[in-house]
């Protein structure tokens, strides 16, 4: 009984360690890995959602915001543009994403998705370019809104059977749209 | 010997046979792409998990075989994530949540329990590699009808046949049902039913 009460927890303290020390090792051999192409993805990222992109400095954040990052844009020492990242809840978890808007004509460039865990082929198509091509060029004075079939210039055409996606993404680029015409937008 | 490999992809496949691991064959099977990305991943943790299980299986006393096996699968599925994170991200980016939920899945479990635990390495390696084999098929199989008419594509190429419009329905949790149903239904009449 004694030596039981010794010698399963021993067993169990073995296995578990090393276990530890296996996953410890797949960790920093991956971890790097990892970062290297989440730090490639954001850099490409920049200039798919901000074709002009240069020169790009960070900007200070607002408070209590989806908003995790803010970089501008400047050529010739005028901003051209700025590159919004944003975090809004999905259906599954966070989003994370990039808005760029082009300034002065305060128009969005271009959206990317950077990280999502939605459905499997349901909210997940939200990487799609079938889903995002429809941002670049809309113009900012107007809120988007998510409708089944987008007909004005504000609206946002719904991804099928995934509106809560849909409703994430777009809520994502109106955090970004609303702190753009407060802060940046030629008045 | 050869009996242990084929067991797992006819006469004991898990899913069309035994009905495990339900849960994510409903979820991962939206697109031929992540079921096979999922059947890959969870035969990769099944042939490791088999093989250390029937390893240590001596070792291991009798009643904390349990957590000992879970902590050994669950460190499997954390390494198996990390390595297709670094080096599959599409893979990564598509099955989501469902790579850290083999940890759960009932056949790991199961065949370290059932099998792994009482049967030589090589023998387990074999089972590990014919399970992993049976259930990537038949996810393979249900993706294949869901992808092909719930969305129109196949592989993510256009695919339509017969110019019938998709049924979006399919891609939805019900209608995996349905198609789960459907198809252990008619493979039940190709194997069983007309035989008897």
């Amino acid at each position: 009984m004694l030596k039981d009460t010794i010698r399963l927890p021993l067993i169990l303290l073995i296995v578990c360690g090393l276990s530890a020390a296996v996953v410890h090792y797949a960790h920093e051999i991956a971890t790097p890995v990892i970062a290297h192409r989440q730090h490639q993805n954001i850099i490409m990222g920049y200039t798919q959602v901000l074709p002009q992109a240069v020169n790009l400095e960070d900007m200070p954040l607002p408070d209590d915001s989806m908003i995790t990052g803010i970089v501008r844009s400047e050529k010739d020492g005028q901003p051209n543009g700025y590159i919004y990242t944003v975090t809004p809840n999905g259906y599954n978890g966070q989003i994370h994403l990039m808005v760029g808007i082009s300034y002065p004509h305060g128009t969005i460039s271009g959206v990317k998705i950077l990280q999502q865990t939605e459905t499997p082929g349901l909210g997940a198509k939200c990487t799609e370019p079938e889903f995002l091509s429809q941002f670049a060029g809309k113009p900012l004075q107007k809120k988007l809104v998510v409708k089944k079939t987008a007909a004005k210039e504000s609206e946002v055409q719904a991804i099928t059977a995934s509106t809560v996606t849909s409703k994430a993404v777009v809520s994502g680029i109106n955090a970004a749209r609303k702190h753009y015409l407060a802060n940046y937008a030629q008045k | 010997m050869l009996k242990n490999l084929t067991n797992g992809i006819k006469k004991e496949n898990p899913l069309l046979v035994q009905l495990l691991g339900v849960c994510p064959a409903l979820a991962t099977t939206t697109a031929l792409k992540s079921a096979i990305g999922m059947g890959a991943a969870f035969t990769l943790v099944l042939v490791f998990s088999n093989i250390i299980i029937s390893l240590i299986k001596n070792f291991i006393p009798n009643n904390i075989r349990i957590p000992c096996y879970i902590v050994v699968i669950a460190s499997l599925v954390t390494v198996t994530e990390l390595v297709i994170h670094a080096y599959f991200p599409a893979t990564y980016e598509a099955l989501g949540i469902f790579i850290p939920l083999i940890v759960v899945n009932c056949i790991i479990l199961g065949r370290a329990e059932a099998f792994a635990s009482k049967h030589g390495v090589f023998s387990s390696l074999l089972d590990g590699v014919g399970m992993g084999i049976g259930y990537t098929l038949a996810l393979v199989l249900i993706a294949t009808c869901r992808e092909l008419f719930g969305s129109g594509t196949l592989l993510g190429q256009p695919a339509n046949i017969a110019g019938l419009p998709p049924v979006l329905f399919l891609v939805l949790p019900a209608g995996a049902f349905l198609t789960m149903g459907f198809l252990f239904a008619a493979l039940n009449y190709l194997f069983h039913y007309r035989r008897a």
